[in-house]
């Protein structure tokens, strides 16, 4: 849902700033003071221009909110810019992953809790495993960039930097990995005690799985071979996850749980921020 | 800025001492104005365009990219004409030699053309904000930071422009739905955990009183022939603000309910860009950051000994009335069934186990703001 959320108001941020340079003010036809060949000229004259160029673009990747995952994603992406507002990308990288302190305390907690006490009732015995627990690695996407906006601002009043403002859309593929924190296979250690451990770990799963990919970004020129790039990415694939474990069985080392029939999709929201080397 | 000016002014002076014997009438810098009503008073706070077009300028100059010189009116399918002289023109230098037609040409009194000749071209803000009333409506505003919570509210914003670069902003904001978020319900579902009270704390409505700044203008061209303008905003305030605090979620009996945690002062941070559409209308796309303290020790009033006497007193068979509990505990406010036939009185032993260890927290609510104002 906070992927998601983030996903939609950037998108709108980027689609209303798209909308409103079709309401933006249009270059006066008569002016008696000849203003008109002045404006088209400045906004015909972009400083640096891209079309028919390569570039290279190293880039790291953050989440910027983590729940129980989270990705450094470390990319390079290649493009052709067919124009001054098209090009084609392909990108391609491998993310650090790890689960958060909050997913591990989670787990932890979770192992406190015994299904099957000799005493008692029984604690979380059936349960379903969390969403949103793949971790993305290798990927690659290819896509179409647009990049309709092109502008400049003065910084510090002295420091003329002119910009691009993009959108981006493709898709691709990558390799996933998921170790569950409802799936403890061979008993729990220590359970009463501060730090009980699973005893053959929690269920591993690895996965290949289709990638899409939305982004908004700008990238500020330097100069005529190379631009700071800020990016809002979206990485969004299908999820999957176990429900009805029965947490006793899987201590047991049994089989337990079935597919999700509705599982959905997970969005990984990234900031990414890189440098783009013009050929 | 005066430095710019300064520069702009000597290499005019230069360019005019440099090539006497051309026919190139120089004209005051104002009269060179790309954008704006070139007979209108140049506003104040036009440092950020000038500088830019002239740095500009000499950007392209260092970089010795030809492309910042326009192209030949025959290439623009425009024409150029030469104005009237001012009053106080210098006189023309008689005897010019034969230099190229095409470079003496003036283009709104500046020669453009002239390849010796280095033109700033100074423009003016489009519209000045001085003295202006700005009132914006954010219709849905949308967290971004939804970990534990979920926030989307509507606000609105008046802004007096007391400086070209500097506001007072006031916004008051309502949040039409505030409450936690599908993944603390799934982590109560399925894992029986929770956020702690405090860091799952609601904010209902606020109002922030603060200043805004723009430190950067510019503007951008969408394709080749659409241009707005644009600046930077950043703003900052403090206000007030009133907090509530999820007891039972919603599921098959019925919606969730709330309780009331108290008002408490909140700070405001954010940024973004406020797109002119005219001299009357603005995109306003923001993030702000609204900030406040978070220590959920009261339920509706009451503290841990008011809900336990009432838990009790529950227990014992009896009304959450007949307990007895301080002046601010609203006791009514766990008395009697609401308007979905809840039973308030089930709310009692989850308020209680929200204040039994009270926790506390400093939360950040971060939401994205589009919006769109009107200028007065």
């Amino acid at each position: 849902m906070t992927m998601r959320t983030m996903l939609r108001a950037f998108v709108l941020a980027a689609v209303t700033l798209t909308g409103a340079s079709a309401f933006a003010q249009k270059q006066p036809a008569n002016d008696p003071s000849n203003q008109q060949l002045i404006e088209n000229v400045v906004v015909r004259n972009r400083l640096y221009t891209v079309k028919n160029r390569f570039e290279l673009t190293p880039q790291v990747g953050l989440t910027i909110v983590n729940a129980l995952t989270e990705h450094y994603n470390f990319n390079v992406g290649v493009a052709y810019n067919v124009s001054e507002t098209l090009a084609f990308e392909l990108q391609g990288g491998y993310a650090y992953s790890r689960h958060t302190n909050l997913a591990n305390d989670v787990a932890a907690h979770l192992l406190e809790r015994n299904p099957a006490p000799a005493t008692g009732s029984p604690e979380v015995k059936i349960t379903s495993d969390m969403k949103n627990l793949w971790q993305m690695q290798g990927n690659g996407v290819i896509g179409v960039r647009w990049a309709p906006l092109y502008g400049k601002l003065s910084l510090m009043a002295e420091l003329p930097v002119h910009f691009q403002a993009y959108l981006w859309g493709g898709g691709g593929a990558g390799n996933f990995f998921r170790e569950s924190i409802v799936y403890c296979q061979g008993g729990v250690t220590n359970r009463n005690g501060d730090n009980p451990e699973c005893g053959n770990g929690f269920r591993t799963d690895r996965a290949v799985k289709w990638i899409g990919s939305v982004a908004f970004g700008m990238r500020f020129f330097t100069h005529r071979a190379g631009a700071i790039k800020l990016e809002i990415r979206d990485y969004t694939w299908p999820d999957s996850f176990l429900v009805d474990i029965d947490r006793a069985v899987a201590e047991q080392n049994g089989q337990t749980g079935t597919d999700s029939p509705n599982p959905g999709l997970t969005n990984l929201v990234l900031f990414n921020l890189g440098y783009s080397f013009l050929f | 800025m005066m430095r710019t000016l300064f520069i702009s002014a000597l290499l005019f002076a230069s360019a005019a001492v440099a090539f006497p014997a051309q026919a190139v009438r120089l004209v005051p810098p104002a009269a060179l104005a790309q954008a704006g009503d070139a007979t209108s008073p140049a506003p104040e706070g036009t440092d950020d365009e000038s500088s830019d077009e002239s740095d500009d300028a000499e950007g392209d100059d260092e970089e010795g990219d030809t492309q910042a010189l326009p192209p030949g009116p025959s290439g623009t399918g425009m024409t150029a004409e030469t104005p009237a002289a001012p009053s106080d023109a210098p006189t023309t230098a008689p005897a010019a030699p034969a230099v190229d037609a095409q470079a003496q040409q003036l283009v709104s009194g500046a020669p453009l053309f002239n390849p010796n000749v280095a033109v700033h071209i100074v423009e003016k803000k489009q519209f000045s904000d001085k003295g202006k009333h700005e009132l914006a409506l954010y219709p849905a505003i949308t967290q971004v930071n939804g970990k534990f919570t979920q926030h989307f509210g509507t606000a609105l914003s008046y802004t007096y422009h007391l400086h070209e670069n500097f506001a007072f902003q006031l916004t008051p904001q309502f949040n039409w739905v505030n409450t936690e978020s599908d993944f603390n319900q799934e982590l109560v579902d399925k894992v029986r955990e929770q956020a702690q009270a405090a860091t799952s704390l609601l904010l209902n409505w606020n109002v922030v009183g603060g200043v805004e700044v723009t430190p950067i203008y510019g503007k951008f061209a969408f394709y080749e022939d659409q241009l707005a303008h644009y600046s930077l905003v950043v703003s900052g305030g403090a206000g007030y603000g009133s907090t509530r605090h999820q007891l039972k979620p919603k599921n098959d009996s019925g919606p969730a309910t709330f309780g009331d945690t108290g008002n408490r002062f909140v700070g405001s941070v954010g940024g973004g860009f406020r797109v002119l559409l005219g001299n009357r209308f603005a995109i306003r796309l923001e993030v702000r950051d609204i900030v406040y303290t978070a220590r959920v020790d009261r339920v509706n009033g009451c503290d841990f000994n008011d809900l336990d006497a009432m838990d009790k007193s529950l227990r014992a068979g009896k009304p959450v009335t007949a307990a007895n509990v301080s002046d601010g505990c609203q006791v009514a406010e766990f008395d009697g069934t609401d308007s979905n036939n809840h039973n308030r009185s089930t709310d009692v032993p989850l308020a209680l186990a929200l204040v039994r260890d009270p926790t506390s927290d400093v939360l950040n609510l971060v939401s994205f703001y589009g919006g769109v104002s009107f200028i007065f």
